[in-house]
């Protein structure tokens, strides 16, 4: 619900009035997701063990951080560093790639119904209501909970019902630019539509689609760690940030660090996105200022 | 709704596995006994009978059989439908009252220490998974503090009424605490820039110069902003509900949630069809409400919503 | 390792020094009447235990009972004829102890037995208790309409007959060591007054199944779903009220929860302690751990026909040599050391040591990963340069393990034999699945091998069922007529040196066809307050003597003082 109804707020805030906003705003939250994405990008080089390796069954099992496995093992006793740090590859590509099909999917859906107009337009509205009234975990759950998903499954998954919140937004910033006197003069005199639309249309849509990415990415990194905390998600001997706090919920006492060290992690990420999300926001409300 | 719980139904259907196909469960049933089993559910019929059937009962209010709980749906609705929805409100009435508070504060002192400090804080818990946010607080203040879950204490019907009333309210705090805190925080982001908006209208300007005392100031300012920011509540609904499966789960909450994952697990084809329903029904809801709220507060959108 | 043996030894032999006393009372009992019983255990009597269990039952009729999930609140409530002794004997009825049944008579060709009634026995209602009631009961676990998971067992009932209002006669259709035990153990006797209008049909979904009415020293008090159920001491009850006052079973899913609330003090009692939660209840001031032997054994279950075809042998699995091989791949005892510490062993057959007669007799497969690999390689599944997994004749050796969402014993397993047949040269994949898709994949033979356990009952009789040619459960396709025959003359033996021999053979036969490899038998201990006195634990059920139970006089809490009473 966030990305829609902030960057609803967007559309119809008055403008900021922020003195001065520069790119160092953005410095931060980049940093961080960088840092991130480099860990995720580099497991393998930093990972000291195999994730999926038993390394003593008898002897490492709950093993409490030390210097030779600085966030301990867990109960198949497997380095938590290590799966942790393969859980990031796999949390935050589940959740970037699923994104980045709910915005194509979306921005589609959404340009193709500000073009279409009429009848069209209204159909595809009208279902895209339909689709807004369930809530979105609900499907995860359900869908999460009847089949086996693989990692591809769960990206499918993720990012087929991210999109309604995008396809609104598209909507409405085409119709907008649709609007634009030039664009109807472009009509008038013909332009091909395709080419108004990757010319014109698409390039004022940046903006809004990276805000939404980003608090995308935020939601979908938290999703899927629910899921896989649930059970639903991510499966042996994979490990995502939310299948290892799984491993740890029924330890949380005497093996607090298969929860603490992942969801770490995964507020790390999350708290990265959102913050990118609101910075973006802040940095596209300065520029639209004099317009 | 409707096609929401058609959507269930078929997803149910397609899905591996039946209410009788779990071995674990039974486990010297004969194939022979579970196919009778199922034979007496109706569900050897085609699929298309089946569905028409279902779709029949459910227009005439009748929601099945829990094959999970071997009884009534309807009575497992009963159940927990309200635990749910008792939850949900509290959760509402914290997320609006937290968030309104704090929103508002930073508002009229936006970008001091205070502000910057109370962002980081909200940024946090609106980041924060809700399961993450339950767990700890799980781990920090339970047992010794709280109950570290259910309803109510074993040998809750043999205490006096005020005793029950104190023994759910200690359960009730942790599951709202976990669901105020997230749904505050959004609450909070919305109310701070709302203020910071209203703060920016000509009205204030005009109160100011009229004279009044700042305090006087704010109070309209408040009053001004809190319309759009109430407006909320209709989305903060699914997102609570979202929540509201997670801190069940964790704080073994026998609501809808916990209902709704057991069902899943068991291939409870009534009950979870009807819980669907149910939460896509309180969704719809929520969202009528939304816009209802907005309506009184902006009359301008619903101009533009007319034009639309 | 295999001192885990020991344990289930010694409770029996604790078991049998209590049981001449439990004897006497119950002797003292009858001579002097309920009345005087409950003078006699006033001070003993009253209390209540707060138990936590995992799982909430769906029914509390006893049919219909099928997970573990009741059991305890069912054996409670409901009585069966006869008791199982400690020893868990099934050969005729040495060990069993009058319960619903004050006395039984052996026709002289055994081929029928006459059980009379306690006179005083009631329903909780009032009713007394009649003969209609068992040929009634009898007749409800055996409807197909009914769909008892029980039936299977009871194929060799051939009729229950009233003799008179006290007595009933069960007809057997041959003579068999252990038929007694197989019209006691299984049903647990049900109220004919209350249920024979019901349709058989309708008496699963009936309002019975949630507010039962049994002949136990425990009566059903009330149910909230989803949070807990209550039972009080029936104090009207012939063989004397129970001593504790009311139990409650509190019914908690998460077991990190469910742990919390036993050490907080919150709860009383705990079936399935997980290892890594030993120390903690070792160190606590008010709990207690006992061993807890279950009849249960994991294992590991080829598919041995082809996936989704039962005309064609499987690729892999087909071959013993495979099989044998990737059991002697497997580290079995640090397996189990690692899923249940020192609280499980492993397996030695197909069966749980409480119920092999010999178990010394019996020479399981070894863990030699050099001899898995060369058996391999003989089998024709070499590892080709280059190759981290073996192959014939370009096949990979690669299959598929399902393992159950709601067992986390079994997904260790899964894990863990998966890490272990990398090493040589075996790629296996895990799945985690709910049990209902498991069960759907597994009963269409779409599957190659799945981590299960057997819950067993002493008399053996399921291994028909499991391991037979034309068993019904036999999922994994094993189809021996050797073994077929041992089993049939085991179960047949009368003799007693005679069956062990037979019961060895048959044991020996599963393991060298390792039709399934056999992982280890859960003994995971109670924990208990400290202020509770328990009875005996039998190995098959540790609720058996529930009603003997008893809390300190001199250790009581708030919640030992509620009473009887309702809403105060």
């Amino acid at each position: 619900m966030s990305a829609e109804a902030s960057s609803r707020t967007l559309a119809t805030r008055a403008p900021a009035l922020r003195a001065r906003v520069t790119s160092r705003a953005l410095a931060a939250p980049l940093a961080l997701l960088g840092a991130l994405a480099l860990i995720a990008v580099a497991a393998p080089w930093l990972a000291p063990q195999d994730p999926r390796v038993t390394l003593d069954m008898v002897g490492l099992k709950y093993h409490a951080p030390s210097m030779a496995f600085p966030l301990g093992t867990d109960g198949a006793s497997r380095d938590v560093l290590s799966r942790v740090l393969y859980g990031a590859r796999v949390s935050l590509s589940v959740a970037t790639i699923a994104v980045l099909v709910s915005l194509v999917v979306g921005t589609c859906y959404g340009a193709l119904a500000a073009f279409a107009g009429g009848r069209v337009e209204q159909m595809l509205m009208r279902a895209l209501d339909v689709a807004l009234s369930l809530p979105r975990m609900l499907v995860l759950l359900v869908v999460g909970a009847l089949w086996d998903l693989e990692v591809r499954g769960l990206i499918l998954l993720l990012g087929l019902t991210g999109w309604y919140g995008v396809a609104r937004l598209v909507r409405g910033e085409v119709q907008q630019q649709l609007a634009r006197e030039y664009l109807l003069a472009a009509r008038a005199t013909g332009v091909a539509s395709w080419r108004m639309l990757t010319r014109h249309v698409l390039p004022h849509l940046l903006p809004v689609l990276s805000v939404a990415a980003s608090i995308g990415v935020a939601q979908t990194i938290s999703l899927e760690a629910g899921l896989s905390f649930l059970g639903f998600g991510v499966h042996e001997p994979t490990a995502s940030w939310g299948s290892i706090m799984r491993d740890g919920s029924s330890v949380l006492r005497s093996a607090w660090w298969l929860t603490l060290f992942p969801g770490l992690a995964t507020l790390a990420a999350v708290v990265a996105c959102n913050w990118l999300g609101d910075a973006l926001r802040d940095v596209f409300a300065s520029e639209q200022v004099p317009a | 709704m409707f096609v929401a719980a058609t959507a269930a139904f078929a997803l149910l259907h397609a899905a591996p596995g039946d209410p009788y196909s779990d071995l674990d469960r039974n486990q010297r049933l004969s194939a022979a006994v579970r196919a009778q089993q199922r034979a007496r559910r109706g569900l050897d019929l085609p699929l298309a009978q089946q569905y028409q059937r279902w779709i029949g009962n459910i227009a005439r209010g009748d929601l099945g059989w829990s094959t999970s709980q071997q009884r009534a749906v309807r009575d497992v609705i009963r159940d927990a439908l309200p635990r749910t929805f008792g939850l949900m409100a509290l959760a509402l009435i914290g997320s609006l009252g937290f968030g309104i508070a704090i929103g508002a504060w930073q508002g009229t002192r936006a970008n001091s220490a205070g502000d910057r400090a109370l962002s980081f804080l909200s940024m946090l818990m609106y980041s924060v998974p809700e399961f993450a946010l339950a767990a700890l607080l799980m781990f920090v203040l339970t047992p010794w503090l709280f109950p570290v879950g259910g309803i109510m204490t074993e040998g809750f019907e043999l205490m006096s009424w005020p005793a029950r009333v104190g023994n759910i309210a200690r359960h009730l705090v942790l599951p709202w605490l976990s669901l105020s805190l997230v749904g505050a925080a959004v609450v909070a982001r919305y109310q701070r820039s709302a203020t910071r908006d209203v703060f920016r209208q000509p009205f204030i300007q005009t109160a100011r110069a009229k004279g009044l005392g700042e305090r006087a100031v704010r109070w309209q300012a408040l009053r001004a902003s809190l319309l759009p920011v109430t407006a909320l509540t209709g989305l903060l609904v699914p997102s609570l509900l979202t929540g509201a499966v997670f801190v069940e789960q964790i704080f073994n909450w026998p609501g809808m949630g916990l209902t709704l994952l057991r069902g899943l697990d068991e291939r409870d084809y009534d009950l979870v069809t009807s819980v669907v329903l149910g939460i896509a029904g309180l969704t719809v809801l929520g969202s009528l409400v939304a816009d209802l709220l907005r309506d009184i507060a902006d009359p301008r959108a619903r101009d533009a919503a007319r034009t639309d | 390792m295999f001192d885990s043996t020991l344990r289930p030894a010694a409770m029996i032999r604790a078991a049998s020094r209590a049981l001449p006393r439990a004897l006497l009372s119950l002797l003292l009992l009858v001579a002097c009447g309920g009345e005087t019983r409950d003078d006699a255990t006033a001070s003993n009597s009253g209390g209540t235990m707060i138990v936590v269990q995992p799982e909430e039952p769906s029914t509390l009729f006893p049919p219909m009972l099928t997970s573990s999930a009741g059991l305890g609140i069912v054996d409670g409530i409901f009585d069966r004829l006869a008791e199982i002794g400690p020893e868990l004997n099934v050969s005729g009825d040495r060990g069993f102890t009058p319960r619903l049944a004050s006395s039984w008579l052996w026709a002289p060709d055994s081929l029928s037995i006459a059980f009379t009634l306690d006179a005083r026995a009631r329903w909780h209602d009032g009713a007394p208790v009649r003969a209609e009631d068992v040929r009634f009961t009898f007749a409800v676990y055996t409807a197909d309409s009914v769909g008892s998971d029980h039936k299977s067992v009871l194929g060799n009932i051939d009729s229950v007959s009233v003799r008179d209002s006290l007595t009933a006669v069960f007809w057997f259709k041959r003579r068999l060591p252990h038929q007694f035990f197989e019209a006691t153990y299984h049903m647990y006797m049900l109220p004919s007054h209350l249920l024979s209008a019901i349709g058989m049909d309708q008496l699963k979904d009936a309002p019975f199944g949630r507010a039962p009415v049994g002949t136990g020293r425990f009566r059903f008090a009330s149910w909230e779903r989803g949070v807990r159920m209550d039972m009080i001491a029936d104090t009207a009850n012939a063989r004397g009220r129970a001593l504790l006052d009311r139990v409650i079973w509190s019914f908690v899913k998460d077991y990190g929860t469910a742990t919390v609330k036993l050490f907080a003090g919150e709860a009383d009692f705990y079936e399935a302690i997980r290892p890594e939660n030993i120390p903690e209840a070792e160190r606590s001031a008010t709990l207690l751990l006992q061993p807890a032997p279950t009849l249960q054994y994991g294992l590991l279950i080829f598919n041995l026909g082809a996936r989704g075809d039962t005309t064609a042998p499987n690729p892999m699995f087909g071959d013993v040599r495979v099989r044998r091989a990737l059991a002697m791949a497997l580290d079995r005892v640090k397996m189990a050391k690692n899923v249940f510490d020192t609280l499980g062993a492993v397996s030695l057959a197909a069966a749980p040591r409480a119920l092999i007669p010999d178990s010394g007799a019996l020479r399981p497969l070894p863990y030699a990963p050099a001899a898995a690999r060369a058996l391999l390689d003989s089998a024709g599944w070499i590892l080709t340069a280059g190759d981290s997994v073996r192959a014939r004749d370009g096949v990979r050796l690669t299959f598929e393990v399902l393992a159950p969402q709601s067992s986390l014993a079994r997904q260790r397993y899964a894990t863990l034999l998966q890490e272990q047949l990398r090493a040589i040269g075996v790629d296996v994949r895990t799945r985690t699945l709910a049990g209902a898709a498991i069960g759907a994949q597994v009963m269409s033979h779409d599957f190659d091998a799945f981590v299960w356990v057997w819950g067993m009952t002493p008399g053996r009789l399921g291994m028909v069922q499991t391991w037979g040619s034309r068993g019904s459960q036999n999922m994994g396709e094993y189809r021996s007529r050797v073994f077929d025959v041992l089993l049939d003359s085991a179960l047949l033996a009368f003799d007693d040196t005679r069956s062990r021999r037979l019961w060895t053979a048959t044991l020996q036969q599963l393991i060298d066809d390792q039709p399934a490899i056999f992982l280890y038998e859960p003994q995971t201990p109670i924990a208990v307050h400290k202020r509770i006195r328990t009875a005996p634990l039998r190995p098959d059920a540790w609720y058996a003597n529930l009603a003997d139970w008893s809390i300190d006089p001199t250790q009581r809490i708030d919640r030992d003082r509620i009473g009887l009473g309702g809403p105060r």
